[in-house]
């Protein structure tokens, strides 16, 4: 991660709006700096260019005019406008609390959601913003709007992780969905009986995208402590000590067959999983967004 | 084990210090708040006993560190006593012979007892050549300041040598006084006459002492030993007023003439004082004697304040001078034992009384003997330790510590 960037991740930066925004402008500037516009040409109503026409093309993309003025056929192209849903989910249960290195993976969702939805309002999408635990469900419904994106890192700021994923109902409204959406699900995957991988199925449609970001520590992946220690479960309390030493091969095969068996599931259900890690760059969480994003455009 | 500053001691309520510690931290050790425990399972109980007796072991380490520390700085020294036997048999030398002392002597040996000596330094082995008891109550004082738990003594106790001030035994002092036979002594034998000798003997048992004479024909051959005993010569002076102190004198001198040695008296006037060589010069006038260091001299001067009728004075040396403190009558003379007085004067033999008090077996009776139940043993444990300092391993001991708790904290925590 760039160390500029990581020394923005501190807890009173990144829980205010203006700090919020901030680092999401850094990271997406950063990130596009020297990009095109748009990658893909098509009709629209910025112009693009004009090219020949050849057997096949749409007849009705014919620029008659440029046709009366020159005689030959062309067709006219123009930067494509694709106004495309994105809601971005965040699991706000406390084992989003597990922290790194003084980050916890809760503050690293934030930071990366605002990134997103900073590239997000850049591409002119409409974006909106769902967190989700037991006690409360805050929502901010997807708009295109300047106001959106303050109202939008408002409650990011604010938003507390607390208490555990949503068992009881009260989800159902979230499923609901229309057009082209972009659903982007942020989470450690901790779940209570696949509470969170049904939620997860029922938000995937035909028409939509859903990418879930699992966040996963360093040291979670590894268990690399040494020697023996308590470790307390964030959500329910429960207490255990563990001898990590001699645990830590059976941990790490674990954490890798839950990671595959979660990958493969999503697979089956065309849901794209991204695991991140908490020392990643944030730009690969970009990228894969964009490409994410290109495929549903088309 | 004794402590030069005990007050240092106090330090020890530090224990608590390394106890709280463990008290307080055996919160389950270090907390790592994970998102869930799904993938991890409970470590199984051995590994965790492993490291609670590793936290004991700790604990157990650090006290014994505190209070290393503290005894170092309490300045724990060690003392130990000589590793003699706790009993002793002391003895008398020269009664372990008889049988009945020997068969008792035998039992308390085999009981543990180890035999010494009563004499100076109480030695084990007899000293032929070391005087025999001087003092029964400096031995005891002696035995007294060993610091022995029992002693047994087995004693004559002659009355004799309990010489000075009377002490009652302590409580670890048994006095056993070994029955002395009658014993009969010579203590001097004279010749009377050319065949004949005078002897004096005593007769001595624990109860009493008892002189007689014996009137014994003597071979020519033996009489290079005994010598005739020269003829004390007394010149009495006297003038006219003390006449009769002159009768009374010379009657006392000549009822104790014939034994041991004749006594030849002359009487002469005080005026016209012609000094002839003589033993003992008997003075009786108010003038000043005439003569000086010429012969022992008993002087007339009437002193009522005087206690006794003969009293010493002046130099005794190279002529003994006595006064006579009153006048005599017959009644006065009687009274006072003149006769007596005047032949432990004359005839004053320090050989003869010093055999006579060796022949005196008078005991001293048990009663005098008795331990003082009242007196505590305390202090037959204050003599005969010696201590050392231990700080020296108390610091190569402390470093140890030190080391070992730093490894094992080391490795604990890793």
């Amino acid at each position: 991660m760039n160390p500029q960037i990581r020394s923005l991740l501190k807890p009173e930066v990144i829980n205010t709006v203006n700090g919020l925004e901030l680092i999401a402008r850094v990271i997406v500037e950063g990130f596009m700096s020297g990009s095109n516009k748009s990658q893909a040409v098509g009709a629209g109503q910025e112009f693009s260019q004009y090219r020949s026409y050849e057997p096949g093309d749409d007849l009705r993309m014919l620029d008659w005019k440029m046709y009366a003025r020159s005689g030959r056929y062309y067709i006219r192209q123009a930067d494509i406008e694709t106004n495309i849903t994105v809601k971005f989910m965040l699991d706000a249960s406390h084992s989003m609390m597990y922290t790194e290195d003084g980050l916890s993976k809760f503050q690293y969702a934030k930071v990366m959601i605002a990134a997103l939805a900073y590239l997000a309002r850049k591409q002119s999408d409409a974006f909106g913003l769902f967190t989700v635990n037991e006690k409360n469900i805050q929502e901010v419904h997807p708009r295109f709007e300047q106001q959106q994106f303050m109202r939008f890192l408002h409650i990011l700021a604010t938003v507390k992780s607390e208490s555990t994923w949503r068992k009881s109902s009260g989800l159902e409204h979230l499923y609901d969905h229309h057009g082209k959406e972009m659903i982007i699900f942020v989470t450690d995957l901790y779940d209570d009986n696949n509470d969170l991988l049904q939620f997860i199925s029922r938000l995937k449609t035909i028409r939509n995208e859903v990418i879930v970001f699992h966040i996963l520590g360093k040291q979670e992946t590894s268990l690399d402590f040494n020697g023996s220690f308590t470790f307390e479960d964030l959500e329910t309390g429960t207490r255990t000590k563990v001898e990590t030493l001699t645990q830590q091969k059976q941990y790490t095969d674990r954490i890798q067959q839950w990671i595959s068996q979660s990958r493969s599931w999503m697979l089956e259900k065309q849901i794209s999983y991204e695991l991140v890690n908490m020392n990643d760059p944030f730009e690969t969480t970009l990228r894969n967004f964009l490409k994410i994003r290109k495929t549903l455009a088309r | 084990m004794q402590f030069t500053n005990p007050i240092w001691l106090w330090a020890l309520s530090g224990l608590a210090i390394p106890v709280a510690i463990h008290l307080l931290s055996r919160k389950e050790g270090k907390v790592i708040y994970i998102g869930s425990l799904r993938h991890l399972e409970e470590s199984n109980t051995r590994q965790f006993r492993a490291i609670k007796l590793n936290e004991i072991l700790l604990l157990i380490l650090r006290c014994i560190l505190i209070s290393l520390v503290v005894l170092l700085l309490a300045g724990l020294t060690i003392s130990y006593t000589s590793s003699k036997p706790s009993r002793w048999l002391v003895i008398e030398p020269g009664i372990e012979q008889t049988s009945s002392i020997a068969s008792l002597t035998d039992s308390l040996t085999v009981a543990g007892y180890e035999k010494h000596y009563l004499s100076q330094g109480f030695p084990i082995e007899i000293d032929t050549t070391a005087k025999a008891v001087s003092n029964y109550w400096s031995l005891i004082h002696q035995l007294q300041s060993k610091a022995i738990a029992d002693i047994v003594v087995i004693s004559r106790s002659r009355q004799n040598d309990f010489d000075g001030e009377y002490t009652t035994l302590p409580s670890n002092i048994h006095w056993i006084t070994a029955d002395n036979a009658e014993s009969k002594s010579i203590l001097f034998a004279q010749r009377s006459k050319a065949d004949s000798s005078v002897v004096r003997t005593s007769k001595s048992n624990s109860m009493e002492t008892s002189y007689s004479y014996q009137k014994v024909s003597i071979a020519a051959s033996d009489t290079i030993k005994l010598q005739l005993r020269d003829t004390l010569t007394i010149t009495i002076a006297t003038n006219q007023a003390f006449q009769y102190d002159a009768r009374i004198v010379e009657a006392s001198l000549q009822a104790i003439a014939e034994v041991p040695a004749p006594i030849k008296v002359t009487i002469t006037t005080t005026e016209n004082f012609q000094y002839i060589p003589c033993h003992w010069l008997i003075w009786l006038s108010e003038k000043t004697i005439p003569v000086k260091d010429k012969c022992n001299s008993i002087v007339l001067r009437k002193n009522p304040a005087a206690s006794s009728l003969f009293v010493r004075q002046g130099a005794q040396h190279p002529y003994q001078q006595w006064q006579l403190t009153s006048a005599l009558t017959v009644d006065h003379a009687l009274q006072e034992h003149l006769s007596t007085q005047l032949a432990a004067i004359l005839l004053a033999n320090d050989a003869i009384r010093t055999a006579s008090a060796r022949a005196d077996h008078r005991t001293l009776p048990e009663a005098f003997l008795k331990t003082d139940s009242l007196s505590s043993t305390t202090n037959t444990l204050q003599a005969e330790t010696k201590s050392t300092s231990l700080d020296n391993w108390l610091l190569i001991l402390i470093a140890l510590m030190l080391l070992t708790e730093r490894l094992v904290s080391y490795q604990r925590n890793q």
